[in-house]
């Protein structure tokens, strides 16, 4: 039964699913995390702004998420009304943990180990495709979003970052050391990507100066690049809404690369 | 939305489960080097050995406070002969998370009076460790240990 109530939601999640979820991923090096798993005001306004506000959305559908890391987002997705929901994610630990938690709770959530790429290998039965936080990553923007105009009905893309002061029509990137996957990815070298942790690279190879092995590319899309791409690709964009970093993520944001989030709706027209 | 305290019920703010791996390059069968740990104090609780190989090292503790804290190692020779860059600090893992390369934001003491070596991660088989970083990591965005 779906919860009508966002608080409801959030207390079941807190209470009962957080701390299964955390320890079918993390095993005994997370029961701390799992036994001291409490919400916070990031939880709080990200829930709000990426799936409450988008319930109409979700509502019912049968959702595809692309990069979910431990899968809690596609729960509270499902949690706040979506069917069921597919999880493309190339860490073998948390693809392991999320689809093990799933059959243990019962629950309409499957992993699949994989990146961006390989979403267009699974069945285009979607109606819906959660981007978050995943389109700063993506070094083929254009052929991406060209391609997944079939996969689904709606796109929820959260979030389009650009750098404070760049030029909205623009699209420009930083180069960065990757050491984990939660930072941006080097696509460059998937084989090494989906070792089991999904490190693409650790201290040692920092320490080696093997070259650019972790070395990966961040990009910045202007707001105005990005809307101009997509309604030239024949998405239209039912929805634009700019949610506040700060809200987000709190006083210890690293601040060395300001930037400004958009989130967007779009229809694909299929 | 209503808003909770984030506390756990035994009034730490955490318990963080930290596991250091560290290189011991020495060769096989060279005598264990003492080392001494705890989250801004040591604690005789947390001593452990390293053994030529690859060692890892796992302990709880709960962080009392919000703000700054400091992981600190203590490593005491035990051999006669100070060893100069055989252990290296090879990774940082909170609740099983990768740190990454926020390894490097430690500072290693190779003597108690001296400058210490910002970054320092390869280690004689003397001197102090430290590993500065905010709490509660539950709530570090720069560090993203937990459901991000």
């Amino acid at each position: 039964m779906v919860e009508r109530d966002p608080d409801q939601i959030l207390h079941r999640f807190e209470n009962y699913y957080a701390p299964k979820l955390i320890r079918s991923q993390l095993g005994e090096d997370g029961e701390h995390m799992a036994r001291d798993f409490r919400l916070t005001q990031f939880h709080r306004h990200k829930y709000q702004g990426l799936v409450w506000d988008n319930r109409d959305v979700l509502e019912g559908s049968h959702v595809l998420e692309v990069g979910s890391n431990y899968g809690h987002w596609a729960l509270l997705y499902h949690l706040t009304g979506a069917k069921s929901v597919t999880c493309l994610e190339p860490r073998s630990f948390q693809v392991d943990g999320l689809n093990s938690f799933a059959r243990a709770e019962g629950l309409p959530l499957k992993a699949v180990q994989g990146t961006h790429q390989d979403c267009f290998d699974l069945a285009r039965d979607f109606d819906v495709v959660m981007l978050c936080e995943i389109v700063l990553y993506l070094p083929d923007v254009y052929n991406f979003f060209r391609r997944l105009r079939t996969m689904a009905d709606r796109v929820v893309l959260a979030h389009n970052v650009s750098l404070e002061g760049q030029p909205a029509d623009s699209c420009t990137y930083r180069r960065r050391f990757n050491s984990f996957h939660r930072a941006p990815v080097d696509l460059r070298d998937r084989d090494y990507l989906l070792t089991k942790d999904g490190r693409q690279a650790d201290v040692t190879e920092y320490n080696r100066q093997s070259g650019t092995k972790g070395e990966c590319l961040s990009w910045f899309y202007g707001i105005d690049f990005m809307t101009g791409l997509l309604e030239h690709l024949g998405y239209r964009i039912t929805r634009v809404t700019r949610p506040d970093m700060h809200q987000l993520y709190g006083q210890t944001l690293n601040r060395s690369n300001p930037t400004v989030y958009h989130d967007l709706v779009l229809e694909t027209q299929r | 939305m209503r808003k909770k305290m984030v506390m756990n019920t035994d009034r730490n703010l955490e318990t963080l489960k930290i596991t250091l791996e560290i290189d011991d390059r020495r060769s096989q069968g060279a005598p264990a080097i003492d080392i001494v740990l705890g989250i801004n104090r040591i604690s005789s609780e947390h001593h452990f050995h390293i053994f030529p190989g690859r060692n890892t090292i796992k302990f709880s503790e709960a962080i009392t406070h919000r703000g700054e804290q400091c992981l600190i190692m203590d490593i005491k020779q035990k051999d006669s002969r100070p060893l100069t860059g055989m252990i290296t600090m090879t990774d940082l893992k909170i609740h099983g998370v990768s740190v990454g390369t926020y390894l490097y934001n430690c500072t290693y003491h190779p003597t108690e009076d001296g400058d210490g070596v910002p970054g320092g991660i390869v280690l004689n088989n003397h001197g102090r460790w430290l590993w500065p970083f905010h709490a509660p990591i539950s709530e570090n965005a720069g560090m993203k240990v937990g459901l991000w």
